[in-house]
């Protein structure tokens, strides 16, 4: 057998095991393993590592072992042991330990044949002789661990209440999940173990609840904690509130309702039987316990005496226990033994009755305090326990609202500490009979809170821990709605707002009144930045085509016809990744873009078609007629792209951008091979401006301009007929520029152009996926502004921006809405948001285009004319499952992603970027300023990216982990405080940030 | 328009007969598979395999690539590129093409390392492959008799059908994809590592239940200002909690997704890659030698991560040569892509798996054979490469075309020329090889039974 055919044999065996368990259901008189002394039933941990722990079922011959532990990222993973042998008198049991994978919890399908279980290593459970303790040693995956575990006491009632509910739970239908309940009293403690989205091993706990009849409900949690094998770090065990689950019992069977993340389910579940029963009825024993001195002194002399008998048999003998250790044995009535020498400190006795079969019962004493001796044999005093509090940190800061952890540390020198009070403010918030001591506080309100515990000892005496100092910040800022919109408008329209003050005047003014006002702005020529660059001695290399764009960008007040060049540069990409661009033909495209930011598409796309830039980025520069002498046809890359990417893509479309289907059910094709060779041979015979056109030999190569528009050689043109779409001709003889302007014509008056043209602007403003009036409402408007004008691009952007759905507030909480801001977008904002300047005025941003150390995306440098991305790109998972595109997810890689947040990372560490004269300083100190207080940080930021609608959870994140960071010291001048700078690293991954709604 | 509506007939039919390309077939399939026992070895040894897909952005002029060298089919070449593209027949590297009797064939003069592993065995040419509907003659494509790749000569669409093997529709999965979907489960815990990508996100490797994990070749470090989940700095745990917080929006859901993968990718490269030394091989500083370097690493520690299959898509663009930069470009990237394969391969021998992994390219189309003056423009048919120890190397498969213009093999008179071999069958023989049982291979590929072989035999 290979590896892998014994692990799918050792996973298939323990598939048949689930299933064989369930069959055997019928077999069995009782279901209930009876909750005596000998039965391991319970959960079982490490005192000190509260976080995991094991569930121990113990039916007959078998115990089902899971462990809730934590993977090596922190993540819960549970495994299981679900068949093993005893050994060891019983004392010992093993097996094999496995991992499983599934559907999701919230996966309606559930089906156990969906269930994956590997053998992922063994396990073995060392007993101790009191039944309370175990050593448990197991290994996963090539990790072993041995860990000390205990029964873990809680409940009011002592354990072992005659209905106990302790066991397996599970759906008879889907084995797989269950959930392992340990009941002690009036208390029942629910691991529930499932998977999540991913098919990973998943595990919520249910850490308490109430009973009310036969309903048991409680809150559910998911945590994080150490991985497993490595040393426990109590601060990595986190609990978040994820629902409550309620269990209503009826005998061997429940009905479990859980609610996660508002996911509700019920599923029925049933105790789950297993193991062979012995036929043998264990014996049965109690214990009494007897000082010889009341108080017990040391050395303490005791009489144990146990009542012992079996039901279908004979007691063959009782041993008898003091704590761990074995200190005696009776083989025969009375079972009597006499202890002395015990020393001072808490004990417990028990006694382990067998009988004649091998099978055995214990009982255990309540434990017994025996006093120190003193010199005169009189009982020494008490002594006072000691108790500090360990959580929270001092003049920790705190969310509103929020549930703080309030832990203590308590011993006692002389005996145990009975219970733990926490106060607040001298106002009692809780106790904790058990350890950990530990209670949640919610604070009633913001403001100062001064923290004691005060510990009790088993005699009554107390202590009061050193007061800890919080801050519990004040709720949010709330924005009035119309705010909230005009930053949200901010957001769409520009590079990113500067500041309260910019949100309060659009408010203020109204966003037709801010139009009208941009649409006035013109852009600052970027061939004049080139030139005056030029003139102060640099060399004009490419870097000063894109330190122009970043100028406009940062720095002009036209953000929105900023904006606009840039979107149209995404639509009619040039790119200087290949080939090389000149840096006077990016520039002057910027300013040609610039220019028909706000004009007609028409004047546009002929500005497109014969800017050099383009001609040189799509090869029309040079393109001929074809000469069958030499076998060459014209250019064909201009012609095809023009049409694919830049006016009326593939397919006819409907004016709400849906594509309008033939009889059969497929899209319609919106031109063929024909049109492309037709409209190739329209674009031939033209190069640079400034050659003397009358001369064919001039052409190729022509003198390079690149600052005017393209001119025509007749004498390459092609006069040929040339076939277009939808019937369209043209008519042989003509002229090249006549060829061109009708060709275009023809492209501009295809009814695609609106949709085509409009849901891309819209996807790069506005939304990913805009519904189909939205789309509608903008083409309409392409095809008419209202003055019976075609294609006019200012009234297009203003119906984008304006339309009911781009400025519905309803929108912001639908799943699908909204869009990832674009990387570059995204550095813009936090450059604009604090205002960053360098002493030159100028900038240095040059190549942001690495996946590595950059954002994946820099002006004029997409990879193809296909842009950095497809307006059609799926991101595999939900949104692709819910039918939705996501452009910008196409340039979200886990390595991009890296080099993206590490570069945020490092502005907000740096607090600038570039360096020398062009080193552009954001401009802190306001945040700095407030930074004592990180609910006003984070209100702040609120504001400036996420347009008022940062959640309370993420707005407490920032607060606890500003909190939890040292205070800055007041006067600690211009450098960047640590909060601060964790502050922007949130803010730069968050995703109420990154995606625009 | 009565040809194409009889064609969507026909083509409602089929989907119904193969359970098509949609929801359906997908739950069909991943039902087939769950019932599916791991792929077993063929042989003796290492019951591991790995496809490297090499995607060759822009459209590949594969016509001075591969170049027939014997006197009649050289002139046939050399008429219809001169004067603009032909490539001078000195300058060819020579192919010991075993398995052409009567034809000889050259390779560019840029890809000498490829030549030495074609002509070593380890490598093969498939002669004029494409996306097809249907096996299909220059008089079935006048005519439009028999159904066509919808969007031929586009880019973006002609690379979703090479990567997804499906020519009819709008694919939303790619045949890595569903190889891995099919096959992860024989990686175990780190199924996760079914699909890699050292190039970005592509549709190749999007599957149903799975999709690739990107490994930059470049930059291994992780996020600086995060120390991971069991850190106790306030950032770390505020990061770590921010992304536990739940979102409503799918947008939001889905950025944390890709972030809680770059932590995970954070872990399986510090933790595995960490180990590997370094390879004797020297791979090319290039951007593809780079991708197949780390590539190489990832093979070696696939013991480590339990792995058994994994598909690898690595990429190089720059192929759209239109203009006058086509001779010196096409012959810088075909030396990158000929000495980044030849390295991967000689790593994998170093590796002692060189019969374990199979390199294969792919790219959008052919470029005209005849020249727009400068350069050439999109076409089809076209030529590919394999390489790795388990290719029956040293032998063309496929039909090399006519390079005549108007000839049998052109779909009219502009040099573009008809696949004769479907980018299914292509594919479905590297997936055979993969792994995937005769009965799996219709799932995989829905269209693969119009054609009439599903295995041409490449691989051993």
């Amino acid at each position: 057998m290979t590896a892998t055919e014994n692990a799918a044999a050792l996973a298939r065996a323990a598939l048949r095991w689930i299933r064989a368990a369930l069959l055997a259901l019928a077999c069995l008189a009782g279901f209930a393993a009876p909750a005596s002394a000998a039965n391991y039933t319970d959960i079982w941990w490490t005192p000190d590592e509260s976080g995991w722990g094991v569930t121990l079922t113990h039916h007959h011959d078998k115990v089902f072992a899971v462990w809730y532990i934590y993977d090596e990222n922190g993540k819960p993973l549970w495994v299981f042991m679900s068949d093993g042998k005893f050994s060891n008198d019983g004392r010992t049991f093993s097996g094999d330990v496995h991992r499983a994978s599934g559907p999701s919890y919230r996966d309606p399908n559930f089906s156990w044949s969906r269930v994956k279980i590997q053998r992922v290593g063994t396990a073995r459970i060392d007993f101790g002789a009191d039944d309370v303790s175990a050593t448990i040693t197991y290994s996963v995956s090539g990790t072993t661990v041995t860990k000390n575990v205990t029964r873990q006491p809680f409940g009011a009632a002592p354990a072992n209440a005659p209905h106990d509910l302790s066991d397996l739970w599970w759906n008879a239908d889907e084995s797989g999940w269950g959930i392992t309940l340990t009941h002690h009293g009036d208390n029942i403690f629910g691991v529930w173990y499932t998977y999540d989205a991913d098919q990973r091993p998943l595990w919520i706990v249910l850490p308490g609840g109430t009973f009310q009849g036969n309903t048991f409900t409680g809150k559910l949690y998911t945590t994080t904690g150490t991985p497993f094998g490595r040393p426990f770090v109590a601060a990595n065990t986190r609990l978040t509130e994820v629902g409550s689950a309620t269990i209503v019992f009826q005998g061997a069977t429940a009905r479990l309702t859980t609610t996660v993340h508002g996911f509700t389910q019920t599923k029925t579940i049933t105790r789950q039987p297993f193991g062979t029963a012995t036929g043998n009825a264990p014996p049965t024993v109690t214990l009494k316990v007897t000082p010889k001195s009341d108080p017990p002194v040391a050395p303490a002399t005791f009489t144990l005496e146990a009542a012992a008998g079996d039901s279908d048999g004979r007691v063959t003998k009782v041993s008898f226990y003091r704590d761990h250790e074995k200190i005696g044995e009776a083989k025969s009535a009375p079972y009597r033994f006499t202890v002395s020498g015990v020393p001072a400190g808490s004990h417990r006795f028990s006694a382990r009755a067998s009988d004649d079969r091998g099978a055995t019962a214990l009982a255990t004493s309540s434990p017994v305090q025996v006093n120190k001796g003193g010199s005169g044999g009189t009982p020494a005093a008490n002594k006072l326990p000691k108790v500090s509090l360990t959580a929270p940190a001092a003049n920790a800061f705190v969310a509103p609202a929020a549930s703080v952890a309030v832990s203590a540390s308590a011993s006692d020198p002389d005996g145990t500490v009975a219970r733990v009070e926490f106060f607040a403010n001298a106002a009692k918030i809780g106790e904790a009979a058990a350890p950990p001591w530990s209670v949640t506080w919610t604070p009633a309100g913001p403001g100062a809170w001064s923290l004691t515990a005060t510990a009790t000892d088993d005699k009554g005496g107390a202590t009061t821990s050193a007061a800890v100092a919080v801050t519990v910040a004040g709720p949010a800022v709330l924005l009035d709605a119309a705010t909230r919109d005009a930053a949200r408008f901010l957001t769409q329209a520009t590079f990113g707002m500067r500041g309260a003050a910019e949100v309060a005047s659009v408010r203020a003014q109204g966003y037709e009144a801010w139009l009208a006002t941009q649409f006035s702005l013109n852009a600052a020529s970027h061939v004049q930045y080139v030139n005056d660059r030029k003139a102060a001695g640099e060399k004009a290399h490419e870097e000063r085509a894109y330190e122009a764009i970043w100028q406009q960008w940062l720095f002009e007040p036209g953000q929105l016809r900023a904006r606009m060049a840039f979107a149209l540069s995404e639509i009619f990409v040039i790119s200087n990744i290949a080939p090389d661009l000149d840096t006077y033909a990016m520039a002057s495209y910027m300013d040609m873009l610039n220019r028909n930011a706000f004009g007609n598409y028409r004047q546009l796309l002929e500005e497109v078609t014969l800017h050099p830039a383009m001609g040189y980025y799509l090869n029309m520069i040079g393109s001929k007629k074809e000469d069958p002498a030499r076998g060459t046809h014209p250019n064909e890359n201009y012609a095809r792209e023009v049409m694919q990417l830049f006016s009326i893509g593939l397919y006819r479309l409907n004016p709400d951008g849906s594509r309008i289907l033939d009889g059969a059910g497929a899209p319609v094709p919106t031109y063929d091979e024909a049109a492309v060779k037709g409209l190739a041979a329209a674009f031939t015979g033209w190069s640079f401006a400034g050659n003397d056109t009358s001369k064919p030999s001039v052409f190729d190569p022509a003198k390079e301009n690149w600052l005017e528009p393209l001119v025509p050689w007749e004498s390459w043109h092609d006069t040929a007929p040339k076939t277009l779409f939808d019937g369209i001709t043209l008519p042989a003889g003509r002229g090249a520029r006549q060829d061109m302007k009708d060709a275009l014509d023809a492209i501009f008056g295809h009814p695609n152009v609106g949709p085509f043209i409009g849901r891309q602007l819209i996807q790069r403003f506005v939304t990913s996926n805009p519904s189909p009036s939205y789309i509608r409402r903008v083409a309409s408007v392409f095809a008419d502004n209202g003055s019976g004008v075609r294609g006019d691009l200012r009234a297009v952007i203003r119906a984008v921006l304006l339309d009911p759905e781009a400025r519905d507030p309803a929108k912001l909480s639908e799943p699908g809405w909204g869009k990832q801001r674009e990387p570059v977008i995204r550095f813009a904002n936090f450059l604009r948001a604090f205002d960053a300047r360098s002493p030159s005025g100028r900038n240095r941003i040059w190549y942001l285009d690495s996946a590595d150390e950059g954002l994946n995306q820099s002006p004029l440098l997409a990879p193809s004319v296909f842009n950095f991305f497809s307006p059609n790109y799926r991101q595999p998972g939900p949104l692709a499952a819910a039918g939705l595109v996501a452009p910008e997810f196409q340039i979200t890689t886990e390595t991009s992603m890296v080099g993206g947040l590490n570069f945020f990372a490092r502005l907000a560490r740096n607090g600038y970027y570039g360096k020398d004269d062009t080193r552009l300083t954001l401009d802190l100190a306001g945040l700095n300023a407030v930074a004592a207080n990180p609910a006003e940080v984070a209100d702040r930021l609120n504001l400036l990216f996420m347009n008022g609608a940062m959640t309370p959870a993420t707005r407490n994140t920032i607060i606890s982990t500003l909190g939890a960071m040292a205070a800055p010291k007041t006067g600690s001048g211009s450098s960047i405080t640590d909060r601060v700078k964790a502050a922007l690293v949130l803010v730069a991954l968050s995703p109420e940030f990154v995606i625009q709604k | 328009m009565t040809n194409r509506r009889q064609f969507l007939k026909r083509l409602a039919a089929a989907c119904v007969a193969t359970g098509g390309t949609g929801a359906w077939a997908d739950l069909q399939r991943i039902a087939a598979a769950a019932s599916l026992a791991p792929a077993g070895p063929k042989a003796a040894g290492e019951d591991y395999r790995a496809l490297v897909c090499i995607f060759l952005f822009g459209g590949n002029d594969g016509n001075n690539m591969v170049i027939p060298t014997s006197a009649t089919e050289y002139l046939q070449y050399a008429t219809g590129r001169t004067p603009v593209l032909a490539l001078g027949q000195s300058t060819l590297l020579p192919l010991a093409v075993q398995n052409t009797p009567g034809r000889s064939f050259g390779l560019h003069p840029a890809m000498g390392a490829f030549q030495s592993l074609f002509n070593q065995g380890r490598a093969a040419i498939v002669a004029n492959t494409g996306p097809l509907l249907a096996p299909t003659t220059r008089a079935q494509f006048r005519a439009r008799s028999v159904p066509i790749p919808p969007d031929l000569y586009s880019h973006s669409d002609q690379q979703a059908q090479w990567q997804s093997s499906i020519s009819d529709g709008a694919p939303r999965t790619g045949w890595g994809g569903r190889l891995g979907d099919l096959l992860k489960s024989a990686n175990g815990a780190n199924q996760s590592s079914t699909l890699i990508s050292v190039t970005g996100n592509n549709l190749f490797e999007v599957g149903t239940t799975i999709s690739s994990f990107k490994v930059s070749p470049g930059n291994l470090s992780g996020f600086d200002f995060y120390k991971g989940a069991s850190a106790t700095d306030p950032l770390s745990k505020g990061v770590a909690e921010l992304l536990a917080l739940p979102s409503a929006s799918l947008f939001e859901g889905a950025w944390k997704d890709v972030i809680a993968r770059a932590i995970q990718n954070q872990q399986l490269l510090a933790s595995a890659l960490a180990s590997v030394p370094p390879f004797a091989t020297a791979f090319p500083d290039t951007g593809l030698g780079n991708q197949m370097e780390m590539i190489a690493r990832l093979v070696a520690v696939r013991a480590a991560l339990g792995l058994k299959r994994q598909v690898f898509f690595a990429s190089l663009g720059g192929f759209d040569t239109h203009g006058d930069e086509q001779p010196g470009r096409q012959a810088q990237l075909l030396g990158e892509l000929s000495g980044a394969m030849a390295a991967l391969h000689s790593a994998t021998v170093e590796l002692d798996c060189a019969d374990l992994v199979t390199s294969f390219t792919a790219s959008d189309f052919n470029r005209t054979f005849p020249s727009n003056g400068r350069g050439s423009d999109h076409a089809w048919g076209n030529h590919h490469l394999v390489a790795g120890g388990a290719v029956l190397g040293g032998r063309m498969y496929g039909t090399f075309p006519t390079l005549v213009r108007g000839g049998p093999d052109d779909t009219g008179s502009g040099g573009l020329w008809i696949p004769t071999t479907s980018v299914d069958q292509y594919a479905a023989t590297l997936a055979s090889w993969f792994g995937v049982g005769p009965g799996e291979l219709p799932t995989i590929f829905p269209n693969l039974s119009r054609f009439p072989s599903a295995n041409l035999g490449f691989m051993a």
